[in-house]
């Protein structure tokens, strides 16, 4: 019962130019969300090289930078997400275990 | 290269500078800050970092046709404008105008969790992006420090930072980077390791209850600046520093001459009275008419036409004027003609500084030929003595930079000092009048004489200088008898004198007089005696005809004689009778 009202979780990855790093951490953001909430996901990467509007919208400093913007409240993390624990608790992943 | 060609023009270009547009900074730095390179300015809270860099930008964009980017990272676009509206500054209009922008760039302090490696080239884009937008030519980051609160990896911060003033030299926007002062180091942060092109260090002390702000170019790589601390103000027209206004001293220096309002002063000083735009201190103690003679200049100033400034330390416009009418100066027509402007302001009720700045707004605004402040010493109360001397100099130097005339007033406290001008400012001065009491013959009298005034042959004389109902004068002191006598000493002194003369000339006549009765007497004796010589001579004339008379007869006679005894002979002769001639 409780699995069909868990929400998709919404996640965008705020790179600039596909390098090394963006993969890396796209790679590790989806290894983390396979993990926690598999199959209950959808992440989004915008490059603001294409979108450089949105590093002021969004309030984009430092890159990459992973934002779970549903379900709110917002929870942002950066970095490579090379911590795996700690990437699920920035990112309150394990909220709805 | 052909021969004699100039050897600088082998060197590389100069430094190129943006200037600022700020009031006495571009003077500091010669020309304003390097051109498309990062400047750092650092100080305190509260110190101007902000307003410095808002009016780097403002007149950037206003009078130099370079729009500017400003980057906030503390304060909200609302709130900066809000907070420069005051100043003058109408940031929403140039905003409008492509000409100046604001981008509010929240850093949340250690909200956000870090995990593995990261760059800021979100806030390389954001700034880049800005930039190209309006073609910023101008660009300031206002405070980029926050980015060590927001994130914990300092190292990252650092080397990110290093890339970011990296990245605004090559898109060749003057910057200006701003930082908070820190405990052992310039900025808390070492900022200054990564802009080294050139700092700023504001400052803001009190001292004796009186906050002054002071800034200091503490390096300027391949340019010379003014290396000492400059106090500046932040006024209603933005930030103003007061340098003194060339490094060097090369004002004009004028050969034409001002009457100083009183005719025989004028005569003392070479007959010609002061030169314009020199500088001349009136000292002497309390009621020494030292306001007066400083009022008699404003009088004369204005008599020619020209503007006259009067900064009054002491006493109220009103009672100026008053008080001069009462010695025959009547200065409300200068005032209703707009020829003199008395500003009357308490010493205490700003600092040194403000005044300083207020001098400068009013004269700017005023456009004088002559500045009179009365007395300067009434500064020390919201001042040291260094300060007022610093002040007085940096005074000095704007007004005689624009060929303007000062004249200030010194009180002394009497006594043996008097020619102890208090402040010591009287080196800085071209002219140096000293009125001092005279007190003898229980009276106190005002004698006057000029102790120096450069580049004249000045009179080394007192005089009495004299108040009336009917004007000031300067008069003669006696200096009969080897005595310097002045007031009523003086004038009964000259009574004396005036007697004695009377004396004398009454006794002269009468021995004139009696000589020349002896004269008349000798004279008359030589009448009588001429009269008796003539009478004599008379005489003895007709002594003589009766003299030759009686001989004849005698004559007569005898030939009658003759004649009768021989009566034969002539007797015709005889028959005529006796004739006597």
């Amino acid at each position: 019962m409780s699995r069909q009202r868990a929400p998709i979780w919404q996640l965008r990855v705020y790179v600039a130019n596909w390098k090394t790093r963006s993969a890396l951490t796209v790679a590790n953001l989806e290894r983390i969300c396979d993990q926690s909430v598999p199959g209950h996901y959808r992440i989004q990467i915008v490059d603001l090289l294409k979108h450089p509007e949105r590093c002021q919208k969004d309030g984009i400093l430092a890159l990459p930078t992973v934002v779970r913007y549903f379900p709110g409240p917002e929870r942002r993390v950066i970095g490579t997400l090379s911590d795996t624990q700690a990437a699920i608790a920035a990112l309150e992943l394990d909220a709805m275990k | 290269m052909k021969r004699g060609k100039p050897r600088v023009a082998a060197l590389p270009p100069a430094l190129e500078k943006a200037p600022t547009g700020i009031r006495g900074l571009d003077e500091i730095t010669g020309g304003g800050l390097p051109r498309g390179r990062p400047t750092l300015v650092c100080g305190n809270p509260g110190c101007g970092k902000t307003l410095l860099g808002i009016e780097f930008l403002v007149h950037g964009a206003l009078d130099y046709d370079e729009p500017g980017y400003f980057f906030a990272f503390e304060e909200t676009e609302e709130e900066l404008t809000r907070n420069v509206t005051s100043l003058g500054f109408d940031l929403r209009r140039l905003a409008a105008r492509n000409k100046l922008r604001t981008d509010y760039i929240p850093v949340e302090r250690h909200e956000i969790e870090e995990t593995g490696e990261y760059d800021l080239q979100g806030l390389f884009i954001r700034i880049g992006s800005a930039i190209d937008s309006i073609h910023a030519k101008r660009v300031v980051l206002d405070t980029v420090e926050v980015l060590f609160a927001g994130l914990t990896n300092h190292g990252i911060v650092r080397a990110e930072l290093r890339r970011l003033f990296r990245f605004l030299k090559d898109k060749g926007v003057t910057a200006i980077i701003t930082g908070e002062r820190g405990k052992d180091m310039l900025t808390r942060y070492g900022l200054e390791e990564y802009v080294a092109d050139c700092v700023i260090v504001l400052d803001n002390r009190i001292s004796d209850q009186v906050s002054t702000r002071r800034l200091r170019v503490m390096k300027y790589r391949g340019s010379t600046h003014g290396s000492n601390e400059y106090p500046f103000l932040i006024t209603h027209q933005g930030i103003s520093v007061l340098p003194v206004t060339s490094l060097g001293l090369n004002h004009d220096a004028s050969t034409k001459r001002i009457s100083t309002g009183v005719p025989r002063l004028d005569t003392l000083l070479g007959g010609h009275g002061y030169y314009r735009g020199s500088s001349v201190l009136i000292s002497g103690s309390a009621g020494t008419g030292k306001s007066t003679l400083a009022l008699a200049f404003a009088a004369a100033t204005c008599q020619r036409g020209e503007r006259c400034l009067y900064f009054a330390f002491e006493e109220s416009e009103r009672q100026i004027l008053r008080n001069m009418r009462s010695v025959g100066l009547h200065l409300e027509p200068f005032v209703k003609q707009g020829l003199l402007r008395i500003h009357a302001t308490r010493p205490s009720c700003q600092g040194l500084e403000s005044h300083l700045a207020t001098i400068h707004d009013l004269v700017t605004e005023f456009k004088p030929s002559a500045v009179i402040a009365d007395p300067v010493t009434n500064l020390t109360s919201v001042g040291t003595l260094t300060d007022v001397k610093s002040m007085m100099a940096r005074l000095i130097d704007f007004l005689k930079s624009r060929q303007i005339s000062f004249l200030a007033t010194s009180l002394t406290a009497g006594g043996d000092n008097e020619q102890q001008s208090e402040i010591g400012i009287s080196s800085l001065m071209d002219t140096w009048i000293l009125v001092r009491n005279l007190e003898a013959g229980g009276e106190r009298n005002r004698g006057l004489y000029i102790l120096k005034s450069r580049g004249m042959a000045h009179s080394n004389q007192v005089r009495e200088f004299v108040l009336s109902d009917r004007g000031l004068r300067l008069v003669d002191v006696y200096t009969g008898q080897g005595t310097v006598l002045a007031g009523s000493a003086r004038l009964s002194q000259e009574a004396r004198d005036r007697a004695e003369e009377t004396l004398h000339r009454q006794e002269l006549a009468a021995q004139r007089a009696a000589v020349e009765e002896k004269r008349a007497a000798a004279a008359a004796q030589i009448t009588a005696l001429q009269v008796q010589m003539r009478a004599a001579e008379e005489e003895l004339k007709r002594l003589e005809i009766a003299a030759g008379l009686r001989e004849r007869a005698v004559a007569q006679n005898s030939a009658d004689i003759s004649r009768s005894r021989m009566a034969d002979k002539d007797l015709t002769k005889v028959s005529g009778g006796l004739h006597i001639h």
